[in-house]
């Protein structure tokens, strides 16, 4: 294990962030809270049982070891830190920013889950942590397996969280997604998804997120094969001071790949939520076809919403592209009409924030207490 | 040669062949090489500029050095500021009629039709070569309704407290660094003032020309509308071939008052051997409203990025934007809208096609803080992708902090598709003549917001650009 001052003098030359997001608002995300956080010792306590969601683990992860409470696949534990991943999978050291660093040097184990048999339901929880705690996660999935994995991000206590997960879905293999975060004030996370997807293949992303106090999230699906598909659904809510930042990405490689990224968000009180969207389609992927919809609405006085579509077309052989966001207040027009069918307006605004929570489809999944989770 | 009928136009190639290849022309004064103190210190001896404005100059260029390069543009790495010319005086007096300017420079505005069009539209129209102008006029009409049209260099010496009320005020140097640049070099353009409820409905017309290669040319338009005003303004920009390139810097700055209406047409065809950076914003106060139009064809690169900060309650602004990227060229471009003041309204068209390799990179913002209630703002970018070698990219930003305001957007990214060839194909038409009439329809919105005479000419620019479709028109 390095301790923190060790790898914080390793990554002392490489920055949160290079370039500048736009030119009225620096950064997205509040890099200060992770600046304050990184030293951090590993957590040595946790919890994971809520009231908010319900869940059976397969697997807990804590910053030193993995417990396996099924063993429904076969799991791999990789020790040797940054320098074995380094070796065994080709990558080199280079890294995006600070925290991909961070955590490249401070975790301590990777746990590769590798599916060859359909799984109907199998649930990853990364505990809330008092301290540092670092995941890293891959996935395989083989050809022509189906897949459902549930992960469980908590973070309810002070600390930091860096969650990891490197999907691969080979050939004709389906592989869904859950992801549900429940951070709090106390909380700081950075995570990142890879994920690629082969011929045939299909990738469902499906997440519902409370913020906490800094929440960076970043998801990165390359369709590789011809006809691979990846949806990404999700549905966020920042709530009191909380901040989100998530970021989802799709690369189009195979011909006649297919993507959808949609999101949305509701922001109440004084909640901060950035949804950033990029599909990219290769010069070499012909007839792709891809959409990026975000739909941010401020239930709060003083909430903020940031909607950041992209799309970077490479070829004129698209089948289509195209990307829509709004960002909006509650409809006046939209509570007069519900009012008007006898709807209080606590009523409407309960109704329409289940309708923000369930979007992605991930809270039945968890059965989630959204209510006293807003609260 | 003089061009009598935009029709005449379609017998070249290209739209640079309109011009051909740059003819030497003499300098009164060239200043040239390594910016330095001393180089702003002889611009503005030359100009015979009052202290305050030499103070704005070296406040810029200090700005300029300090401010970082812009990380995200792309292609500008071989603009190298020290082996170009920063100052160009023609040897040429300015004058108000056509006959007193040499022959050489008369002939690169009659073909592309500018005195024509002068005659037949035009209230007022002042014409820039290299970097001083050499052509200005305007209807006694307008004069006596008192609108001032007067080139920036006389407005400093003639209004120098409205001048220093609004001139990089609008767009202060220290916002990047080739503002910053601007400021320090900035030469020629126009002062337009529009007093009180007076109406300019013709619209008055700013055209620059770059004669000659590695030469920077940095204008700068001031357009001040005052209460319940309207002025419709047109700006164009072209160059012949050179066997380098050269570089434009060139700014706007609108302020329409209260209640005042602008409307701000460019367009631009620099011919592939311009790096085009157009630095423009407007300021809105209450009731005001701002229209840009940017019809963005030639240059080997261009950046710009017309704003509106909407200041005043109930203003509003509209900006729609058409580049061409034809051949391995970038366009970079964009609207950008700050809301502050409540009850503002803004909407954003961005239309690209690329083409031949062609980029076409949308950067938008669309900012409403916390106070500026009920603003709404909307946006639509269409980009059409003509072949397999040519790119679209957008770079949207809707950053919105007001609970009541309303933001949409939407975003396309088309092709030519097979099907509507083949409908249009079963109504009669051959290919050519449908793929023109989808790429005429996709530019509509362009065509209807300029006179009648501008948009011909455009339509045949753009007939020359089109020719491998089968020309369009």
């Amino acid at each position: 294990m390095s301790s923190p001052s060790q790898v914080l003098e390793r990554l002392r030359d490489i920055p949160f962030q290079k370039i500048r997001d736009s030119p009225t608002v620096k950064f997205y995300t509040d890099w200060n809270v992770f600046e304050s956080l990184l030293e951090l010792d590993y957590a040595e306590e946790y919890s994971w049982e809520t009231d908010f969601i319900k869940f059976e683990p397969d697997v807990i992860m804590f910053s030193d070891r993995v417990e396996m409470v099924s063993d429904k696949v076969s799991a791999t534990t990789l020790t040797g830190g940054f320098k074995e991943y380094s070796e065994v999978y080709g990558r080199g050291d280079e890294f995006i920013n600070k925290m991909e660093a961070y955590h490249r040097f401070r975790n301590n184990y990777i746990l590769r889950l590798d599916f060859d048999v359909d799984i109907d339901s199998y649930t990853i929880v990364s505990p809330s942590p008092k301290g540092y705690l670092p995941n890293h996660l891959l996935i395989d999935v083989k050809e022509d397996r189906k897949v459902t994995l549930n992960l469980v991000d908590l973070g309810l206590e002070e600390g930091l969280k860096t969650l990891f997960l490197e999907a691969n879905v080979a050939d004709g293999a389906e592989l869904k997604i859950n992801y549900i975060f429940i951070h709090g004030m106390g909380t700081a996370a950075y995570n990142e998804f890879i994920s690629s997807v082969g011929g045939s293949a299909g990738l469902d992303f499906l997440f519902l997120g409370f913020g906490g106090r800094m929440t960076h999230i970043r998801s990165n699906v390359d369709l590789v094969g011809r006809e691979s598909r990846g949806y990404t659904y999700g549905s966020l809510i920042a709530r009191g001071d909380t901040k989100t930042d998530v970021i989802t990405n799709v690369t189009h490689h195979g011909d006649y790949s297919d993507s959808i990224l949609s999101v949305r968000g509701g922001i109440l009180e004084k909640g901060y939520l950035v949804h950033r969207g990029a599909a990219r389609i290769l010069n070499k992927s012909h007839e792709a076809s891809t959409a990026v919809k975000s739909y941010l609405t401020i239930f709060g006085e003083r909430g903020t919403a940031h909607s950041i579509p992209m799309l970077e077309v490479d070829t004129g052989i698209v089948a289509g592209a195209s990307h829509s966001t709004s960002v909006s207040r509650l409809d006046e027009y939209r509570i007069f009409y519900l009012k008007k069918m006898g709807l209080s307006e606590p009523e409407i605004i309960d109704m329409l924030l289940r309708a923000y929570v369930e979007y992605s489809g991930v809270a039945e999944v968890f059965d989630v207490d959204w209510r006293s989770l807003v609260k | 040669m003089t061009m009598h009928n935009p029709d005449e136009l379609v017998r070249y190639k290209t739209p640079e062949e309109i011009l051909g290849y740059a003819k030497d022309y003499p300098a009164e004064v060239e200043i040239r090489g390594r910016l330095t103190e001393s180089t702003i210190r002889e611009i503005s001896k030359v100009k015979k500029e009052p202290e305050w404005m030499l103070r704005l100059r070296l406040k810029s260029l200090e700005l300029f050095n300090k401010l970082p390069m812009p990380n995200w543009l792309q292609g500008i790495e071989m603009l190298d500021l020290d082996t170009m010319s920063h100052y160009v005086k023609p040897d040429i007096e300015m004058s108000s009629s056509w006959e007193d300017i040499p022959k050489d420079i008369r002939e690169y505005y009659e073909k592309i039709g500018i005195p024509e069009l002068e005659a037949k539209v035009l209230h007022g129209l002042s014409a820039q070569y290299e970097s001083e102008t050499i052509y200005h006029k305007m209807k006694k009409s307008l004069e006596d309704k008192g609108v001032v049209m007067i080139p920036m260099e006389e407005a400093v010496h003639k209004y120098p407290d409205v001048i220093r009320r609004y001139f990089l005020r609008i767009f202060p140097p220290s916002d990047h660094k080739f503002a910053a640049l601007h400021g320090a070099l900035w030469s020629g353009g126009v002062f337009v003032y529009v007093p009180k409820g007076v109406r300019v409905e013709a619209p008055i017309e700013a055209f620059f020309l770059i004669g000659r290669e590695m030469e920077s040319q940095f204008e700068h338009t001031l357009l001040i509308a005052d209460e319940n005003s309207y002025i419709y303004f047109i700006e164009g920009c072209t160059a012949p071939m050179f066997k380098t390139f050269s570089f434009h810097d060139g700014m706007v700055e609108l302020y329409a008052h209260k209640g005042a209406h602008i409307r701000f047409t460019t367009f631009q065809n620099w011919s592939k051997h311009v790096i085009n950076f157009n630095n423009k914003r407007a300021i809105a106060e209450e009731n005001a409203r701002v229209d840009w139009v940017e019809g963005s064809i030639g240059s080997m690169l261009t950046y710009v990025y017309p704003s509106t900060v909407l200041r005043g309650r109930n203003s509003s602004s509209r900006s729609v934007v058409f580049t061409l990227a034809k051949g391995p060229y970038i366009k970079d471009s964009g609207s950008k809208m700050f809301h502050i003041g409540e009850n503002t309204k803004s909407r954003i068209v961005n239309k690209t096609i690329s083409m031949d390799g062609g980029i076409n990179i949308y950067r938008g913002v669309i900012r409403i803080p916390y106070g500026a209630r009920n603003a709404t703002a909307n946006v639509e970018c269409e980009s059409l992708i003509l072949d397999d070698k040519s790119f679209a990219y957008t770079y949207p930003h809707n950053q919105i902090e007001e609970p009541t305001a309303s933001v949409s957007h939407e975003a396309t990214t088309l092709r030519l598709t097979e099907d509507q060839i083949f409908y249009l194909l079963s109504r009669g038409l051959d290919e050519d003549d449908a793929k023109n009439l989808l790429i005429m329809g996709f530019l509509d919105e362009l065509f209807i917001e300029v006179p009648f005479e501008v948009a011909n000419i455009l339509k045949k620019v753009l007939e020359i650009e089109f020719e491998k479709l089968g020309g369009v028109g």
